[in-house]
């Protein structure tokens, strides 16, 4: 885990579509784009991990990246990326760790979906995290 | 600005003529007394063509000899460019260097991640 360790870092070889997860090791996402601001100084800053078709599709593309797009405009109807703010990244390792509240708040709409309308009802769902 | 805009940005000298691509942004996580962390961009990697370096730059000093051939080979042009000397412009459009391609660093110059 480097993130408080102040070393170096490639940011596109090391950051880009690494896995979230949450305190208890559970997949959020995948880091699919970067925030970056510009101080007043001059000097970038990275604000924010940004996930999701959304962000996914910026990055794509041309052809491929509109049709993420579209897709996740019908399946989510939701033109922003879901973003983490970078103070919210506890550590950086094999995957980006952040606290749950933080994963809950952005974790896929089909995800939370599944989660809620089908997983919950399956029996003994209730004892996974046991 | 997202990272995406900023990745395969072609990058032009302080005449106009072109020299590379960005094709990586080296930042360093900072931290005032009594604030949090934040990730500072120190600089861009620029590299002829497309050649992304894919995290296979950490075997160039250390790794199978082949890989350091390898990586030494594909990175002998490419040049690290501190934040001060690349103006990235808001919209679309080639970021401008503010000296000269030959005066920034070999990129297999500078110190690398750990």
């Amino acid at each position: 885990m480097w993130w408080q360790g102040q070393r170096t870092v490639d940011l596109v070889s090391e950051l880009l579509d690494r896995q979230i997860e949450d305190d208890d090791g559970r997949g959020v996402g995948k880091v699919d784009d970067l925030e970056l601001v510009r101080r007043a100084d001059g000097r970038w800053e990275v604000t924010e991990l940004l996930l999701g078709g959304r962000a996914l599709a910026g990055r794509l593309g041309g052809r491929v990246g509109r049709l993420v797009g579209w897709l996740t405009r019908r399946l989510h109807g939701s033109d922003q990326p879901r973003g983490i703010p970078l103070s919210r990244v506890t550590a950086i390792g094999p995957a980006v760790r952040v606290p749950a509240e933080v994963a809950d708040a952005v974790r896929s709409p089909s995800e939370r979906w599944l989660r809620e309308r089908v997983i919950s009802r399956v029996p003994g769902a209730g004892r996974a995290r046991e | 600005m997202r990272a995406s805009e900023v990745l395969d940005r072609p990058v032009v000298d302080p005449e106009g003529r072109r020299v590379g691509r960005i094709v990586e942004v080296r930042a360093t996580p900072e931290q005032s007394p009594g604030t949090q962390v934040i990730m500072v961009v120190d600089g861009f990697v620029i590299a002829r063509g497309h050649l992304r370096l894919l995290d296979y730059q950490r075997y160039h000093e250390h790794g199978p000899a082949l890989l350091r051939w390898l990586v030494k080979r594909l990175h002998r042009w490419s040049r690290f460019a501190p934040h001060d000397t690349l103006t990235l412009p808001d919209g679309p459009g080639p970021a401008r260097l503010g000296v000269a391609w030959t005066e920034l660093p070999y990129l297999l110059d500078v110190a690398w991640p750990d």
